[in-house]
């Protein structure tokens, strides 16, 4: 039970998030309720595949941004808005945040700790590896959401024919 | 010369043509829209008005050969990109306008008509957007694990950080010393939380800069180099990177001030 | 902790109390001259006090006697930057500090409130040099007052700040045993929703979620910042 409530409370402020970020860039206001369940199915499945199955956070972020690009395919035909004004929004919750600080934070540390050489070659050390995982979870994110675009190309390069929004 | 019939068209309505399809596009791309797809949606509108259409972009400036289907007159411009802010509804509608064009086929004038009508639509309140990041960074917050306490602690450093970018932004400061600045006054605000003692401070921390990052040029970019566009996906992703390494400079002012109570 | 905490009040209590005094006295007075007699010089005066009072938080509160105190460091940079915010203001003369005849009933009684700071602790059975005074929450809820008595136009800048200070206080209520600080919270958190709202009144152009949809938003953010604070409270 306590799982359930987990899985929802990350979908659901997943789902805050991308609305949040997503407002930054001026999407449509249609487009904001399919941004958000977009980016809660997404996030949800990463954390179910991170905390049930195990999965590491490179291939778990792969495969959401696939239900993510995917989901675009069926929602945006039914917005008229091209995928990525759907997709993009609902994997910024998605970008490895805390990797990336991390991978800063060890930069400034090992610059303070250049004289000395284990612990400079420490902080080295976890910048690399903090590195490695907010590039690969990032690089697999837009791997993973434009997979559908190059498998439905027809499909997805006409959704907005016949828009009735302009 | 060719015979003139009712189809072709002289060389002033080609240059029309042009100028239209050019601002089409450098609007476009200057909203971010990823490449191929506003290649394709100005060959569309070539298509509908009887033209064929080659395009080559880079970052800051577009070249466009208009060629009449059929005839011999063309033209050639180098447009400059408008930086505009980041806009999804443009892209949503500029697209939509141009399969309407192809369908319906509308006449240039028509085209222009509502053209001009989509991109003076109203943007988004800034208020609105102040509080809708503010709200998204606690809520990114949390997904990290943050407590309660820490949520709060980065709902108003966001809020300080996201309203000095508004402001700096419309008094037209340089955008690098726009990141760094919000960066640094977001994290700064955010490391207060240190002094409250809770556990989860550093991630307020952490998360007190995220809303800068700049993911839809990050994911513009690599989406332009699956695509084939290598060489305006690169430049993409380098202008993401340096707005990245401007908000670590920001963020790192912070944790030089304060990295004593980090360890 | 809180033993050390009260013990820095107590140090910079008994050695400032005659320039918080003078501090306070200068407040009124410039508030007084602002609310009866608006004038040019009373408004720079009271940016520059705005600047001086933050410095003094910052540099003889927090850097002198709260140097014994963990992350005081921090302490002095934030209040350093909330300076900066009227500094700022003195430059661009961002805000304007005249009346907009609303709220300006609210705002005399959050103008008076720092004043209940002493009152309060002196309830709790507290005796002096150990009680609340010239306190940064106590300074952020004038510079509150100020913002919202004269609110045609604020400084949004030192006002995020306060309300950033309102969300540190809140968590000091606990820590520190210093109940004072509910005070700060419970003012600020209604002027975000009174600010923002107003500003909603004078946009310029025409923008994407309607202004009802906005100030919707901006209501229950408003209760939902409520509402995490009364859930850190208990």
């Amino acid at each position: 039970m306590s799982l359930f409530i987990d899985i929802l409370s990350d979908g659901l402020f997943a789902a805050v998030a991308a609305m949040g970020f997503g407002s930054i860039s001026d999407p449509p206001l249609r487009a904001f309720p399919y941004i958000a369940i977009l980016a809660a199915l997404g996030h949800a499945a990463r954390f179910c595949l991170m905390t049930l199955c195990g999965v590491d956070i490179v291939s778990a972020s792969l495969v959401a941004a696939f239900i993510i690009g995917s989901g675009s395919v069926y929602f945006g035909k039914k917005v008229a808005c091209p995928m990525t004004v759907l997709y993009i929004p609902a994997l910024l919750p998605m970008v490895p945040g805390t990797y990336a600080y991390k991978t800063v934070f060890s930069l400034i540390m090992f610059f303070q700790e250049i004289s000395s050489p284990t612990k400079g070659s420490g902080y080295l050390q976890e910048m690399i590896f903090n590195g490695a995982v907010s590039f690969s979870v990032l690089f697999m994110l837009a791997v993973g959401a434009t997979v559908p675009v190059f498998l439905l190309r027809e499909r997805a390069n006409s959704m907005t024919r016949g828009s009735r929004f302009i | 010369m060719n015979t003139m019939t009712d189809a072709d068209m002289t060389g002033g309505q080609v240059r029309e043509i042009t100028d239209f399809i050019a601002k089409y596009l450098s609007y476009m791309l200057g909203a971010g829209v990823h490449t191929s797809r506003v290649v394709r949606n100005s060959k569309r509108i070539g298509e509908a008005l009887g033209v064929d259409v080659s395009v080559h972009t880079s970052q800051k400036t577009a070249t466009l050969t208009v060629k009449e289907k059929g005839g011999t007159h063309m033209d050639t411009m180098v447009v400059d990109i408008p930086a505009f802010p980041i806009s999804f509804e443009w892209n949503a509608d500029l697209s939509a306008l141009s399969w309407a064009a192809h369908d319906k086929a509308m006449t240039l004038d028509e085209i222009r008509a509502k053209f001009d009508s989509l991109v003076s639509k109203p943007g988004m309140n800034p208020v609105f957007v102040l509080f809708m990041v503010s709200l998204a960074n606690a809520s990114f917050c949390r997904l990290f694990g943050g407590d309660m306490l820490a949520m709060l602690v980065t709902f108003t450093a966001t809020m300080i950080g996201f309203f000095t970018r508004q402001h700096l932004t419309k008094k037209k400061v340089n955008h690098y010393i726009v990141f760094i600045v919000s960066a640094f006054v977001a994290s700064i605000c955010a490391s207060s939380s240190l002094a409250l003692g809770i556990d989860t401070a550093e991630i307020a921390l952490a998360t007190s800069v995220l809303y800068l990052v700049p993911g839809v040029p990050l994911i513009n970019g690599l989406i332009d180099i699956t695509d084939g566009h290598i060489q305006i996906g690169i430049s993409r992703l380098v202008n993401a990177f340096m707005l990245i390494v401007c908000i670590a400079i920001g963020m790192s002012l912070t944790l030089i001030l304060v990295k004593d109570s980090l360890l | 902790m809180k033993e050390i905490v009260w013990e820095s009040i107590a140090g910079y209590n008994a050695a400032t109390w005659p320039w918080q005094i003078a501090l306070a006295a200068v407040a009124y007075f410039l508030a007084a001259v602002l609310f009866f007699r608006p004038c040019t010089w009373a408004k720079i005066a009271m940016k520059v006090f705005m600047v001086a009072v933050s410095l003094w938080i910052a540099f003889v509160y927090y850097m002198t006697f709260g140097s014994a105190r963990d992350y005081s460091n921090i302490m002095t940079i934030f209040w350093c930057m909330m300076a900066l915010t009227w500094i700022y203001d003195i430059a661009t003369h961002f805000s304007s500090f005249q009346r907009s005849g609303r709220f300006t009933a609210a705002g005399i009684v959050i103008l008076f409130l720092p004043l209940a700071y002493p009152l309060v602790s002196l309830a709790r059975g507290m005796a002096f040099p150990e009680m609340a005074t010239l306190l940064p929450s106590s300074v952020a809820l004038f510079m509150l007052g100020m913002l919202m008595t004269f609110n045609r136009k604020i400084n949004f800048f030192a006002f995020i700040f306060i309300l950033h200070w309102s969300v540190i206080a809140i968590s000091k209520i606990g820590a520190y045993d210093l109940p004072e600080d509910a005070l700060l919270a419970a003012a600020c958190i209604p002027s975000m929703a009174i600010f923002f709202i107003r500003s909603m009144n004078n946009l310029t152009k025409e923008c994407k979620p309607s202004i009802k949809a906005v100030k919707a938003l901006i209501l229950s953010v408003t209760l939902a910042l409520t509402a995490c604070m009364v859930l850190v409270l208990v």
